[in-house]
């Protein structure tokens, strides 16, 4: 019952705004996915309580079940998701998309939310991949769509395309992958699956196994190198596009291997987390002097995601209990983090007509102080600073990597600890870059003067950014209630897999 | 139970500031007023405290406090637990003491600022952070405020960001810092990582129980020590720091930042006296830094530069200290030392926001002969400049004998290093102290060409009471604060003090006859050109300036190889199939294709055949 409340309302309500409400004005529109939103948030609220589990036949000559369940895991990505389809929603509020009817706006993101969120609920691996490939078609339409509408439209096809293709071609990876898994196996439930742990299949089947299913996951994450289609996505996507893009899609690839790799061939990624490491690291200084001089502050965003993501799969590949803590903790400060700069950039990008930085009217402090304190506080988050919700996730899977599981590389994980650790560093570097040509003003191209009237954020559009605002802080005072919940879960997972065999 | 009280002090002392932070902040733009008045009356009730805690805290021992944990994290467990034992309840209290000073006196100096509000609500915060680390019992607890602290000085000194310079020292002080700080992270995780813990308790007594020294991991943290306290090679940034207003200097110099890195070489101690090596890096860096600091200080041409210069030396004098003292002392001389400098250098940077009230700057040239004739500022500020040299009975005196007993009674060679360089140092400062007193009370000013907008007006009225109040408590206990060390135990040899002493002396009488000479500034004595190099730190900026140049030119060719190589694979296949499309595309469409055709043809043979031989 609360699963149907959280999953079938973003669904309803995309389809409704799709194909029947599509001449309705936008305010009607915002108003359904609004409520769509908030029927789905109250449904993620009573899943994580109750942690119902649904699972009937679905296509009984294939073995496909109709299976869904919430664990520990799961639960900080469904409220994730949930609470920012709402934040999306209200703060594109007033805004009149460009390039196709609100509906079609709408619509799209409340069926991204529901493909998300189905993917973190499924628990089956045909499932799990309908809904993984669900979400692709709306984000694709929000960003070759409803873009940025001063980029000529063969920009934004080629973003379109490009980010499309690249998970697509994930995708397939990922596909043959899941048949190959199921076929050994003889199941395609998840949770059979990581009981098992693999203990049916061969080293050789695992290790390919893994490689495939993890080479899928990648591109989704995206892991260095098969980055490149993230920044064109984000500097073109809509704000709402960039914010469900950024705190969401990129969650499921992280969240794929934790649910569909890790658990499911421990042996087989055991042998490859050394390489995964290090592509997490090389992305994480990569990255990181890429924003260094990246002009376009959404692309600049948009690559600091990839540093960030850096450090998720640093924590994965650690193979300890406290790395894969500190990639779920990871995964949530990174979706509140780049949701916020994404809204704040967004708006910035929209009201000067460029996203360039090194052309500011004038100190953002001074211009709109509100959005300055955004700005501040998410790239404050963004360089890990304490106190703020950046801070866990960075610096415990640094400690994860540094006391790497006993199956892995030790002294490897310890020279990736340390290069993860400069990385942190760099994040500072271009964290303090922007704020002080965006926020202190270096860029300015006028002191003080009135030419483009002051209009700070304020209303609806206001409590969003706060409310987000107040998320980084809380999440980075009170850390323990998001790791308690994943906590018991990550342990039954990881030893799970190091008793049934994952050890050679 | 007093421990639990004391827990109880504790949680408090590190919760007021914390809320008063969020409220202040909350209230600065709606209700500027209300919202300097909570940062000023918080931080008088965190002083309180404060008091409170000291009074309470076990003689003997540790009292363990709850903060926001425990956290257990996979393997990793991390309490976030305070601990707090008399010699840290005494930094608490100097700390809490000068955050009140400074909110106190900001009451007056920022009230014209627009951005007064904000700027009161970060000290709280920067507080908050300070003593985090100074009653943390869990070294990723330290690491938090350790952080803290370095935002909130990022925002104090760049508070006037309209400011290129001070945008640039703001970017330059947090940068700097943060990069040293890769070393304190790693230290941290390397610690934790051999008892899987983060708790301050659970690693002292698994060293303390014959397990090797973690020489590496405290060498790590050494790193990030010396970039807060501004050893060498992270001598740079302290000096740029002056840009922001007189008492974010106050604050970063007296009580805070600078001195987190002896903090927390104190609270490790247990570890450190077991590492020679450790110790002996940190000797060697403090000794270094403290001669080369207060030459730099001699001649400079800006009061607030010369402080800041000042204070490197004496903050490398502090962990000189503890690199140098013997294990059964506890560092209990560089506690004693900071506690000491607390009081006198934040009593001489909020002089010397009075005086740059007075003469539109901080530069001598404007000050020289401001000072008399304002009542409690000259001798306030003669006694601070005494302490900084350490003349008797003051409270640097009493201080600095300890320094230089915890290196006389070191055996280790490290400690033979901290001897003679604080025997030269003390001469040095004395040379330096004498020569800003000199100047600031002899001589006539320039007039400032420009008024300065940023400078607030002298003291008047009620603000004066409140600022003279301010000054005049620390000048009082930078004279008589001594004792407190000495009802504490600390004591005095007789012949230690007679040599440091005569040697602070000799400092005094030779800037002093230098002063006779025309001109009246003893640093004139020196080469032009060495006075204009000791104003840049003979250039070091330019070698952080090069080296982030290295770094930028790095991240041009990573954006290149992204384009040209990363995407080039995907760009190529992408390529590849339109290509392979298009041939497909291209065979298909328009004319008939043979397929086609040979369809056609065989359907016509089989009819033909058909009806041939149907017929």
């Amino acid at each position: 019952m609360a699963l149907s409340l959280l999953l079938v309302p973003p669904l309803i309500g995309g389809v409704l705004l799709l194909l029947v409400l599509r001449g309705t004005p936008a305010r009607l529109c915002g108003a359904v996915a609004a409520l769509a939103a908030a029927l789905s948030l109250v449904g993620a609220v009573l899943v994580s309580t109750g942690r119902p589990r649904i699972d009937t036949a679905w296509v009984p000559s294939l073995g496909l079940r109709w299976s869904f369940a919430v664990d520990g895991i799961a639960i900080p990505l469904i409220l994730l998701t949930a609470a920012l389809t709402l934040l999306v929603v209200l703060h594109s509020r007033g805004v009149e998309p460009p390039g196709g009817t609100p509906a079609t706006f709408y619509g799209a993101i409340l069926l991204t939310s529901f493909g998300a969120l189905a993917t973190f609920t499924v628990r089956d691996a045909i499932g799990f991949y309908i809904a993984f490939e669900l979400v692709l078609v709306p984000m694709w339409v929000l960003i070759g769509r409803f873009g940025d509408e001063h980029a000529p439209a063969a920009v934004r096809t080629d973003a379109a395309n490009r980010f499309l293709l690249f998970t697509v071609t994930g995708s397939a990876f990922l596909l043959v992958g899941l048949i190959l898994l199921v076929t050994l196996t003889g199941t395609s439930n998840l949770d059979q699956l990581a009981a098992a742990a693999g203990s049916s299949l061969s080293h050789g089947q695992q290790v390919l196994l893994a490689v495939l299913l993890v080479a899928g996951m990648a591109i989704k994450v995206p892991l260095w190198p098969v980055h490149t289609w993230l920044p064109p996505a984000h500097s073109t996507a809509p704000t709402a596009g960039s914010v469900l893009l950024a705190a969401i899609l990129l969650k499921m690839g992280t969240y794929g291997l934790v649910r569909v790799a890790i658990p499911v061939v421990p042996d087989g990624f055991a042998t490859i987390a050394p390489y995964l490491a290090v592509l997490a690291v090389v992305g994480i200084i990569w990255a990181g002097l890429a924003c260094l001089v990246e002009r376009d502050l959404k692309r600049l965003v948009a690559y600091s995601s990839v540093a960030h993501m850096g450090f998720v799969v640093l924590g994965l590949s650690s193979g300890t209990q406290t790395g894969m803590q500190a990639a779920l903790f990871g995964n949530i400060a990174h979706g509140v983090v780049s949701g916020l700069l994404f809204m704040v950039v967004g708006r910035l990008k929209s009201q000067w007509h460029t996203a360039d930085l090194e052309s500011v009217p004038r100190a953002l402090r001074e211009l709109s102080p509100r959005y300055g304190f955004a700005l501040v506080v998410g790239f404050a988050a963004a360089l890990g600073l304490p106190g703020l919700i950046g801070f866990w996730g960075e610096v415990l899977s640094v400690y994860s990597a540094w006391t790497a599981a006993a199956s892995r590389p030790s002294g490897l994980f310890q020279v990736c600890a340390v290069v993860a650790a400069i990385g942190m560093a760099l994040a500072a570097g271009y964290s303090l870059r922007v704020l002080r040509q965006v926020w202190a003003g270096e860029a300015a191209s006028t002191e003080g003067s009135a030419a483009d009237p002051a209009r700070d954020v304020s209303g609806v559009e206001w409590a969003v950014v706060a409310a987000m605002v107040a998320a980084i802080v809380l999440g980075g005072l009170l850390p323990a209630p998001v790791l308690a919940t994943t906590g018991d879960d990550v342990a039954r997972l990881l030893t799970a897999s190091s008793t049934a065999g994952g050890m050679p | 139970m007093t421990s639990s009280t004391a827990s109880t002090f504790a949680q408090l002392l590190v919760a007021v500031p914390v809320l008063a932070a969020v409220v202040s902040l909350i209230l600065a733009r709606s209700a500027p007023g209300a919202s300097r008045a909570v940062s000023a009356v918080t931080a008088v009730l965190g002083f309180l405290v404060s008091v409170g805690l000291l009074v309470n805290v076990p003689a003997e021992g540790f009292a363990a406090a709850t903060t926001v944990g425990p956290l257990q994290v996979g393997e990793l467990k991390v309490p976030l637990e305070l601990l707090v034992d008399r010699p840290f309840a005494v930094v608490a209290l100097a700390v809490a003491f000068v955050v009140a000073c400074i909110q106190l006196y900001s009451v007056w100096y920022m009230a014209t600022d627009p951005r007064g509000a904000v700027f009161q609500a970060i000290v709280s915060m920067f507080g908050a952070a300070m003593l985090l680390v100074v009653l943390s019992g869990d070294l990723l607890l330290t690491l938090i405020g350790w952080e803290v602290m370095g935002w909130g000085s990022y925002l104090l000194i760049g508070h006037h960001t309209f400011r290129r310079s001070a945008r640039r020292a703001a970017m330059k002080a947090f940068l700097l810092t943060r990069f040293a700080d890769i070393g304190f992270v790693l230290g941290i995780v390397a610690l934790a990582a051999q008892t899987g813990t983060t708790r301050l308790a659970v690693i002292f007594e698994h060293f303390g129980e014959g397990a090797a020294a973690p020489t590496a991991a405290l060498v790590l943290m050494l790193i990030g020590i010396a970039g807060k306290s501004g050893l060498i090679p992270f001598h740079d940034w302290l000096p740029d720091a002056m840009e922001g207003p007189t008492p974010a200097s106050a604050l970063i110099h007296g009580a805070t930042m600078v001195a987190a890195g002896t903090v927390v070489v104190g609270r490790l101690f247990p570890l450190y006296a077991e590492s020679t090596d450790a110790r002996l890096v940190l000797a060697v860096l403090a000794a270094a830094t403290t001669v080369y600091t207060a030459v730099m200080a001699f001649t400079q041409n800006d009061v607030k530069k010369l402080l800041a210069y000042s204070t490197m030396s004496q903050v490398a004098l502090m962990l000189g200290a503890l690199a140098a003292a013997p294990a059964e002392e506890h560092g209990a001389a560089g506690l004693d030392h900071l506690v000491s400098h607390a009081v006198f250098k934040a009593l001489l940077f909020l002089g010397a926001g009075w005086l740059a009230a007075i003469g539109g700057g901080t530069a001598f040239a404007l000050l020289r002969g401001r000072m008399k004739g304002w009542g409690v500022l000259p001798v306030s500020f003669g006694l601070g400049l005494a302490a900084l040299a350490g003349i008797p009975p003051t409270i640097g005196f009493v201080s600095k004998d300890g320094v230089v007993a915890a290196a006389r009674e070191g055996t280790t060679t490290g400690a033979h290093i901290v001897l003679y360089a604080t025997y030269l140092t003390v001469f040095l400062t004395a040379m330096y102290a004498t020569r800003a007193y000199l100047v600031l009370v002899s001589g006539d000013p320039e007039e400032p060409d420009h008024h300065d907008d940023s400078h607030t007006p002298p003291p008047t009225g009620s603000s004066y009471t409140l600022v003279a109040g301010v000054i005049g408590t620390l000048g009082l206990l930078s004279l008589v604060g001594g004792a407190a060390f000495l009802v504490q135990g600390a004591h005095i040899d007789p012949t230690v003090a007679a040599v440091s002493v005569g040697i602070a002396l000799l400092g005094v009488l030779v800037s002093w006859a230098l002063s006779r000479r025309p001109g009246g500034d003893p640093a004139t004595v020196l080469s032009e050109s060495w006075a204009r190099a000791t104003q840049v730190n003979l250039g070091t900026d330019r070698v952080y300036a090069g080296f982030a140049a290295g770094v930028v030119a790095l991240a041009r060719v990573v954006v290149r190889l992204d384009n040209a190589v990363v995407d080039a694979l995907p760009r190529g296949l992408a390529s590849g199939a339109t290509a392979t499309g298009g041939a497909a595309d291209r065979a298909h469409r328009g004319v008939p294709s043979t397929g086609l055709l040979a369809v056609l043809s065989g359907g016509l043979i089989v009819l033909v055949l058909g009806v041939a031989l149907w017929r």
